[in-house]
Formats: structure tokens, C-alpha cells, sequence
């Protein structure tokens, strides 16, 4: 019922809280596709200037983000981000935001994939 | 006495011996002795020799009366015939006699006759005769001559000397017998035991074992000897009573003695290795007299202080001048500088002996010197090297941090992901009861009530591990603040209901008129306990009802504030029941009932472990009584200090304008109805219950006249709808305003339409919260009292939509601005949104909004800033309520929130209802406002 990037009740209950109609889920996913990588950009950036408070941040930004949309995944990989900012060594960072990288393509594949087909 | 004897001996040598004698028992003895022997022989051998003599001279005579007698007869004749020869011859024969010394013959005359012998011999003897010679001449005797004789003595004189000899020799003999017999009986009498007493007597001065003196004749010696030997047996017996004690006494001094040298020993040993320790202690050791010279100081010491352990160190030298001597030889880098304000800085530290502290030593190492005074003001300089104790030290502080970091780290973890499964939960319970709400078919809505119902489990479960773990840690803190007990109590009841109803189970509340409105507590754990136990309630219960009773302890107890109260709360039920013997299980941690209960009805079984733990905190007790298959009725005590409620006042303003009306009742649960008509009559209504409604249909047209009726919905036979057609039918005009109780929510599409329909004055969900049933009741029938409406949560989501409260929405992530504006909007708000804390700190000077719903995660300044300068900013009744907005926290991080200035307190993603809770509570704080305003217009 339930794939390992998207849980699809996360959508139905965002759906839900934004007034139901779907039309404006769709433009949120349209945001998510561009503000995602955007994100993701800024978390690359923060990683490679040292800047632990900006990843933590935009880590927690990001999460935010992907639990509204339920991608559970690239949540769960976001809030280890944010967590582990502050206190883990600069390269495994770096790593986390690679893997990151990788969750937000999945969630963002995912996503673009459950658009059409309700479209 | 012999000693004095010997003494006495050397000059009179003659007067030695006789000295010897009397000086000796036996000499004694036979001075006394030998003159009597003496004495009595002389006057025996006297006596004998005076017989002896007599008689020989009575014998002599005798021999010279014969002899005379014979001789004058012989000479007779001679003389008549004058024979002178014959005469002679004769007389010569009377001479041989040898005693006859002479004899002689005398005529008539005189004449001698004849004479032989000497002639002196007559004169010189005593023995002597005359004798008469006498003539026979026929007729008479004629005397012719004279006849004399002369013995001699000499032989009585012989025989006298032979005697003496004798006697003497009789004499010599007695006395050496006597003598012999004396010296004899005298050893052997008194002088053995005597000498035998000696011996021994002289055997103890010569400190020889005394000995028993046997001499057992039985006589005074005996017994003198048997009394010494009794004496010297006791004096044996105290002297070796005396030796024992003495032999103690020395013993002890002995020990004693030891004992000393031993000490002396000891502590001879003990200096040395006082000595040996002091000087082989790893730390510099130093003595210094109250005038600060070095009394002593060990190699280490001066290792520390000169760089060298060799140097030497005079007694008696001056701290100042030790402290010189470190500075020039360099091993204090501290010194090289000012060596002269290094010395100083040492001296003062060293004189003021106070918490020891760090020097640095040349090589990167690290010195703790302590100082401390003697009792005899002098200083004891103790440094240590700390180098290794700092390295592990700074170490540890290093382990520390970073193990304080990862616990932080896991704490943070911990709250996040129960925050993050409570976050969605809340949604999908949130959203299914949304759904529910909509337009859907039977199965639809069976699939949404389950996951509703499994949301609820999940959540009650998470909340109840959370709970439990704080409570176990001890980290759960009671508020303290004054508390409305109806509409905590009615809170709890109402979250209750609609599980109780899905059951059709009859819930009620019941609230006793004596119990306090307000009190002193926390709200929020209060609402826990009663949640819990109704929860429960309503879990074990199949059929029948659920009944919350709450009254006071202390009936007569004022309702004053200040005074203490005493509640006690009843949860009774209608349910399984629990077994006698697994009654003590109940409040034990991951325990129910048995294994298959919770199989049957689920949950953790911790939160009856949480309801106990929080009435013990409270100060109150716990108690239930159950019966199996009657059910179960759990009761706690509540103490506590009884609190005014601010808006007691508009409360009993409504009260005295609905005072006196008649209301009928019309339900047929028995307990609702009861508890519905206790409540109307604590309000001073005149309420009339009746259960079944074709009887109060009968009532009212048969002319009764009520002011209101308040129907339940649910009723066999006629439900709610119908026996309101019924009446309005009947009455037409007269029918009075009714108010419908269901237990279905409002929220329900078609039910809530067809209430519309119906035309109610109200319509509640049970069981009724007080405030909302009065105020139903005041809107009914006396609207001018209104003040402030208030409703179920699920109304507040209702009556705030096409509000008019202004809206700051404050959220750096794009997507969280147009998710939050989108439900904004839904919810019927225009919401101003900004992505910075500046830029909403700039909005609010700008315009004066209601609530701002502050993101807390944001770059540049967080949330948590932004509300603090916000406040600042503003003065403070125009501020608005401000509510963090977060992903981050479990309920806990709430108060935290609360403390930094944040009114409330939401988690994302968005609870649509948590939100419209907050959006209710902000037109709530601005109606506040506005009241105040209004009221001091007036």
C-alpha cells in the first residue's frame, strides 16, 4: 500500500488540510520540485564552507518539507542531517548530503510520478 | 642468744665455758639440779652416819659395861687374897683386847692395886667404867676394891671413815647418773624439736624453703611445734599469696614495660618512616616555621623548586629567599620575566594559605601546590605534579563534552522521533475525523473510524510511554495554577464521549454542588488521571454506562478560596470487572489484567501506573473496588487549596438570569437524566426529568408548562426528532425551545444537517460540557447575557471560520508558507505572510495582528528572538499570541516555549485542529481585550 519514499497518506492529509482541492496539491509538488534542489543546494553549499548552522537549518527546512509530502526517507535522512550538524566531523557530513541528494531525487521522482497519475 | 653467745666469745676464755653452760637449757637445768642431788645426798649420807655412829657407840658401851661386869667378878678373888700377881696377870690379859686402851684395879681405899695402859687413858676417853669389886662374905656383900676400864674410840673412827668413803662414792655415782639422765631426757625431750625448730627457722632466714618440723610427742613441745609448723604453713600461704601478687605485680610492670618500649619503638619506627615517607612522597614536601624557614624539605621538593635534587637546602633559610634562588634557576617560566613580582605574588599566596593552585613548570608541566598551616603557625607546602592528572583530566573534560554531546544528541533524537510519530498520528487522526465528516458511503466511513480508533491506540500508547519514562525519571513537575475543576473535569468527560458513544455506552459526569468551582492544581495532568481511568472505563465496558462522580470530602468545607478541599473523584463502570486476586497487579508497570486482555482490549498497561503515580503526586490515594462481571469503580483523592475562578463573576450573572426556569428533561438513561436535573437544580432551574418521551409528549399537552425542554436524541421507541415533531405539532405556537443531546458529533454531514433542520436552540454533544449547556441555555432565554460564546473544540473549528482575526504567518521555507496560507485560507483566514524574523518583527510594528504563527527553525534570527523583540517591541495588551511553529519537540519542549514567550505551542506538519484550538484561543484573548475596552468606555 505504501512505498518506502512516499506515503501517500502524508499527501492525503495535506490535501486535506489545504481545503481538498486538488489542484493546489499539484502546485505544491510543482514548489517541491523546485524549492527541493534549491534546498539541497544550499545544504551543498553550507557543507562545503563549514557553515554547520546553515545545514542545520536548511536540513530542518528541507525536512519540513519532505514530511509534508511524506517523503518519509529523505525526512528521516534530513533530520540525521540536522541532528548530527553541530556535533559529527565535516566529511560525514558531506556524506549525509549526499545521501540526501539522493532521497530528494527519489522523493522528487516519486512525487512527479503520483502527479500524473492523479492528474 | 647463740648469736649473741658467739658474739660474746674471744676475751675470758674460763668465763666462756660457764657462760655456755648457764646459757644452755641443759647447763640451766643442771644448776638447778645438781645442788639438790647435792644436798639430798649429804643430808641422807648425814643422817645415815649420825644412826650409824650411835649405834657403834652404844655397841662400845655395851662391850665396856661386860667387860667391867666380867673383869671385877675375875679379880675378886685375887684381890680377897691379896694376889697382886694374879691381879696383874689378869689385868695383862684384859689388855689384849685392842679396843682397851687401860685398866686398872683400886683397893677400899682407892689405891691402886695394879694398872696397865696409859695412864692419861682415864682422863682422855669418854668410855669409861668403874666398876665396884664386891666380896661375897655370906650375909652381905663386902667392897674390897674398885675395878676401871678405859676403851678406846679409834675403831668407831675407822668405821666412820670407811662410810664417809662410801657414802662419797654413792654420791659421785647418783650425781652422774642424775647428770646423764638430765643431758639425756633433756636432748631427747627438748632439745631435738628444739634444734629440729632451729633448723627450719634457720632455713627460712637463710631463705631456704621452709620445712614441716615433724616432732609429734604431744606434749608442749609438741604442740608449740605443731603450732610453729601452722604458723610457717600460713606464713607459706601468704607469702605465696604475697610471691603471686608480687609475681603479678611484676609481671604487669614487665608488660608494662614492654609495652612502653614497644611504643617507644613504635613511634621511633614511625618517625623513621615518616622520615622515609616524606622524603620518598612523589609530591614536594615542605615545613616551614611561623616565620617561614624551612624546617624541612624533601629531595622532590627541592627538585621542584632548584631543578635539582641535590641541591641542599639550609634549615632555617627563608621562603623569600628559597623563592629567590627558584626564580634564578629558571624553572618557573613565570619567573623569567619579573622574577622580583613572581616572588612577591608567591609570597602573598604562600602567607595567605587558601585553595591550592597551579603553576606552570618549565617542559609544559604542571604544579599544584597546596598550602596549609600548621597548629603551630607554621606551613605545611605540599607540590604535586599534575602534568599526567591535567592531560587525563583535560582528557576526560574532553570525553565529557562529547559524551554530554551525544547524550544531548540522543535526548534530542528522542524527542524528535516521539514528537515525530505523535506528529503524524495527530494528522492522520486529524484528517479521518476531517473525512468522517464528509460525504461518505458506509464503508468509507467504517475504514475512517478504524483509523481513527488505530491512531488513538497508537497515540495514547506513545503518550503513556513518554509520560511513564518521565515519570519514572522523576522529571514530571505538577503546575501549579488555579484551574477550573467543571471544565477540566467536563474536558476530560467530553474526549471520552465519542468513544463511549461509538459503544453505546452511556457516559455521564456528575458534578456534586459542594465541590469547589476552582481549584489550585494542574489542569492538564487532572484531565490525564480522568482520561485514563474513563478510557479505561469505556474500554472494559460492553453495555450499560460510565459514570464520573466528583464530590467533596468535607461537605460543610467552604468554597472561600484559600480554604482546602478535599475531593474525591468516582470513575464507576458497568464493565468485566477484574478478579479479586489481580486486583494488586493493576498499578504495576506493563501489567493488565491478564495476558488475554490485552490481547482483547490492547494498550500498554502503563496507563493505570501513570494515573497512580500522578494522584500520589498530587497528594491524594487511589483505590478501586470491583466485582466481576458488575464492574470495576476506581476512586482518588484530590486535596488541595480551593481557587476563584476569574470568570466566576459573568458565570453567575448568567445563572441569576436563567434563575427559576423550568426545564423538563427528557431522556431515557436513567443517571443522565438524574445528573442533568442535579446540575439544573445547582443552577436554581426547576428541572422535571421523565424518561420516556411519549410521557413527556403527555406533559406538555396536558398543559405543563416548561420553559424549556432538553432532549436526548438516542431513544427507544421515539427519537429526538420525533418527539420534537411530535410536541411542535401538538403545541404549535406554545411548544418551548428545545435543545437536542446526541451523541453523534455535529460535526456528521447529514445528522448536522438535519439538526438544522430541526430548528433546535442548540444542539450538544454528550455529555454536556456545564459551560455549554448554560450557555445554550442563556442564548435560549436570556440572549442579553451573552458575553463571551464558547464551544466544543470541534464548534470552535466552526466558529472561527469567516473570522475576522489577522493572521502573521512567519516561516522561512517556501513550501511551509504556502501549505500553512493554503489552510489558513481554508479555514477561512486572509493570512499576512513574511519569511524572517525581521521581517516579522517589521509586520507587527507595522500592523496590529491577532496571532502570529512563528516558525521557530529559521536562518538569522529563530522564532524564539523574534517573538522576544516582537514583545519588546509592542506595548503589552496589544501583543498579539504568538504560536511557535515547529517540527521539533515532544510536549515537554512545550513549557519551554511557554517560558521564552511563545503563548502556545503547534508541531508540523499543521494539526488543522490544534491550529483552530490556537485560533480560537487568540479571538478568545482579543474578545478579552475588547471586553476591556468596551468596559471602559462605558
Amino acid at each position: 500500500m505504501r512505498d518506502d519514499v512516499i506515503d501517500p497518506s502524508a499527501l492525503e492529509r495535506l490535501l486535506a488540510a489545504i481545503g481538498g482541492d486538488p489542484e493546489d496539491l499539484e502546485e505544491l509538488l510543482g514548489d517541491f520540485q523546485h524549492e527541493g534542489p534549491r534546498t539541497l543546494s544550499q545544504m551543498q553549499s553550507a557543507a562545503r564552507a563549514g557553515d554547520r548552522d546553515a545545514l542545520r537549518i536548511s536540513a530542518h527546512s528541507l525536512k519540513s518539507n519532505a514530511r509534508d509530502f511524506g517523503a518519509v526517507a529523505l525526512a528521516t535522512a534530513c533530520e540525521g542531517t540536522e541532528h548530527a550538524a553541530i556535533t559529527d566531523e565535516l566529511e560525514a557530513l558531506r556524506m549525509r548530503v549526499h545521501l540526501i541528494a539522493t532521497e530528494l531525487d527519489r522523493a522528487c521522482g516519486a512525487l512527479a510520478k503520483l502527479a500524473q497519475r492523479d492528474g | 642468744m647463740l648469736g649473741q653467745a658467739r658474739m660474746e666469745a674471744g676475751p675470758g676464755a674460763p668465763m666462756q665455758g660457764l657462760q655456755r653452760l648457764t646459757s644452755s637449757v641443759q647447763g640451766k637445768l643442771l644448776a638447778y639440779l645438781l645442788p639438790l642431788v647435792m644436798i639430798s645426798t649429804i643430808i641422807v649420807f648425814g643422817l645415815f652416819e649420825w644412826n650409824a655412829r650411835r649405834s657403834a657407840e652404844a655397841q662400845l658401851h655395851v662391850k665396856l659395861d661386860k667387860l667391867a661386869e666380867i673383869q671385877s667378878a675375875v679379880v675378886t678373888e685375887a684381890l680377897w687374897n691379896v694376889a697382886d700377881e694374879q691381879i696383874k696377870l689378869i689385868l695383862a690379859a684384859v689388855m689384849t683386847d685392842e679396843d682397851v686402851l687401860a685398866v686398872s684395879v683400886l683397893d677400899e681405899r682407892d689405891r691402886i692395886v695394879a694398872a696397865l695402859g696409859a695412864p692419861d687413858a682415864f682422863e682422855r676417853s669418854i668410855f669409861t667404867a668403874r666398876r665396884d669389886i664386891l666380896y661375897d662374905a655370906g650375909d652381905h656383900d663386902l667392897r674390897i676394891g674398885t675395878l676401871r676400864i678405859a676403851l678406846s674410840d679409834a675403831r668407831l673412827t675407822e668405821l666412820a671413815r670407811e662410810r664417809l668413803t662410801l657414802a662419797l662414792i654413792l654420791a659421785g655415782i647418783l650425781m652422774a647418773a642424775v647428770v646423764t639422765a638430765t643431758l639425756i631426757a633433756n636432748s631427747r625431750i627438748i632439745g631435738r624439736p628444739l634444734s629440729l625448730l632451729m633448723a627450719s627457722i634457720n632455713r627460712a632466714l637463710s631463705s631456704e624453703p621452709r620445712r614441716r618440723v615433724d616432732w609429734d610427742s604431744g606434749d608442749e613441745i609438741g604442740r608449740v611445734v605443731t603450732a610453729f609448723n601452722e604458723m610457717q604453713a600460713r606464713q607459706d600461704a601468704y607469702e605465696t599469696e604475697l610471691r603471686a601478687t608480687n609475681d603479678d605485680l611484676e609481671r604487669r610492670v614487665e608488660e608494662r614495660t614492654a609495652e612502653l618500649a614497644g611504643a617507644e619503638a613504635t613511634a621511633q619506627q614511625a618517625r623513621g618512616q615518616l622520615t622515609d615517607a616524606i622524603g620518598s612522597i612523589s609530591e614536594g614536601f615542605a615545613l616551614f616555621d611561623e616565620a617561614d624557614r624551612l624546617v624541612v624539605a624533601n629531595r622532590r621538593y627541592r627538585e621542584i623548586m632548584l631543578g635539582d635534587g641535590e641541591s641542599e637546602l639550609q634549615t632555617g633559610l627563608s621562603f623569600e629567599e628559597l623563592l629567590r634562588r627558584s626564580a634564578r634557576t629558571g624553572v618557573f617560566p613565570n619567573a623569567r620575566q619579573d622574577p622580583e613580582d613572581w616572588v612577591q605574588r608567591q609570597l602573598s599566596r604562600h602567607r595567605g594559605p587558601g585553595a591550592p593552585y597551579v603553576q606552570e613548570l618549565s617542559g609544559n608541566r604542571w604544579l599544584q601546590v597546596s598550602n596549609r598551616r600548621t597548629a603551630e603557625g607554621g606551613t605545611v607546602a605540599v607540590h604535586s605534579d599534575i602534568t599526567e592528572i591535567k592531560r587525563i583530566s583535560d582528557e576526560l573534560k574532553r570525553a565529557k563534552e562529547a559524551a554530554e554531546a551525544a547524550n544531548e544528541a540522543k535526548s534530542a533524537f528522542l524527542a524528535t522521533m516521539s514528537h515525530e510519530i505523535r506528529t503524524p498520528l495527530n494528522g492522520i487522526i486529524g484528517m479521518s475525523t476531517l473525512l468522517a465528516g464528509t460525504d461518505l458511503d458506509d464503508d468509507q466511513r467504517d475504514f475512517s473510524e478504524t483509523i481513527v480508533t488505530a491512531a488513538d491506540t497508537l497515540l495514547t500508547i506513545i503518550s503513556d510511554i513518554l509520560d511513564f519514562s518521565k515519570v519514572e525519571a522523576g522529571a514530571l513537575e505538577l503546575e501549579r495554577t488555579p484551574m477550573d475543576l467543571g471544565e477540566t473535569i467536563e474536558a476530560a468527560v467530553e474526549i471520552v464521549a465519542s468513544k463511549a458513544a461509538e459503544k453505546d455506552i452511556e457516559l455521564a459526569c456528575r458534578i456534586n454542588p459542594d465541590v469547589p468551582a476552582g481549584m489550585i492544581g494542574d489542569p492538564v495532568r487532572l484531565k490525564q488521571i480522568l482520561m485514563n481511568l474513563l478510557n479505561n472505563a469505556v474500554k472494559f465496558t460492553e453495555k450499560g454506562e460510565v459514570v464520573l462522580t466528583v464530590s467533596s470530602m468535607m461537605p460543610d468545607a467552604s468554597q472561600t478560596p484559600g480554604e482546602t478541599a478535599l475531593l474525591i473523584f468516582e470513575v464507576r463502570d458497568t464493565g468485566i470487572g477484574i478478579p479479586e486476586g489481580r486486583m494488586n497487579r493493576l498499578f504495576k508497570s506493563f501489567s493488565q489484567v491478564d495476558a488475554s486482555t490485552t490481547r482483547r482490549y490492547g494498550g500498554t498497561g502503563l496507563g493505570l501506573v501513570i494515573t497512580k503515580r500522578l494522584v500520589e503526586l498530587m497528594g491524594g490515594e487511589i483505590r478501586v473496588a470491583s466485582e466481576v462481571g458488575r464492574g470495576t469503580t476506581f476512586s482518588f483523592t484530590l486535596p488541595g487549596e480551593v481557587a476563584a475562578i476569574p470568570d466566576r463573576a459573568s458565570r453567575e450573572k448568567q445563572l441569576g438570569a436563567i434563575r427559576g426556569t423550568r426545564i423538563l428533561v427528557v431522556d431515557d438513561n436513567r443517571t443522565n437524566r438524574i445528573i442533568l436535573c442535579e446540575k439544573f437544580r445547582a443552577w436554581n432551574l426547576v428541572p422535571q426529568g421523565c424518561g420516556d418521551p411519549e410521557e413527556a409528549l403527555e406533559l406538555l399537552v396536558k398543559g405543563s408548562e416548561f420553559d424549556i425542554v432538553v432532549v436526548d436524541y438516542k431513544m427507544p421507541n421515539m427519537n429526538g426528532f420525533e418527539f420534537t415533531s411530535a410536541v411542535r405539532e401538538r403545541l404549535k405556537g406554545t411548544a418551548p425551545p428545545m435543545i437536542l443531546f446526541s451523541s453523534i458529533s455535529p460535526m456528521e454531514g447529514r445528522f448536522r444537517e438535519a439538526v438544522a433542520e430541526m430548528n433546535y436552540a442548540a444542539a450538544l454533544t454528550k455529555p454536556a460540557k456545564s459551560d455549554q449547556l448554560l450557555h445554550a441555555l442563556v442564548r435560549t432565554l436570556a440572549p442579553d447575557e451573552m458575553l463571551s460564546p464558547r464551544g466544543t473544540r470541534s464548534a470552535q473549528a466552526e466558529s472561527v471560520i469567516k473570522d475576522d482575526l489577522r493572521v502573521l504567518l512567519v516561516d522561512d521555507n517556501a513550501i511551509n508558507q504556502k501549505v500553512g496560507r493554503k489552510i489558513l485560507m481554508r479555514l477561512g483566514f486572509e493570512p499576512t505572510v513574511v519569511g524572517s524574523g525581521e521581517e516579522a518583527i517589521d509586520a507587527c510594528r507595522g500592523d496590529a495582528f491577532d496571532i502570529v504563527l512563528m516558525d521557530i527553525e529559521m536562518p538569522e534570527m529563530d522564532g524564539v528572538t523574534a517573538t522576544r523583540r516582537i514583545r519588546e517591541t509592542l506595548p503589552a495588551g496589544e501583543t498579539p499570541y504568538i504560536v511557535a511553529l515547529t517540527a521539533n519537540a515532544m510536549h515537554s519542549e512545550r513549557e519551554t516555549y511557554l517560558r521564552s514567550g511563545l503563548d502556545d505551542y503547534l508541531s508540523k506538519p499543521i494539526d488543522v485542529e490544534a491550529l483552530s484550538a490556537s485560533l480560537f484561543a487568540a479571538r478568545r484573548l482579543r474578545e478579552t481585550r475588547l471586553g476591556g475596552l468596551e468596559a471602559a468606555d462605558r
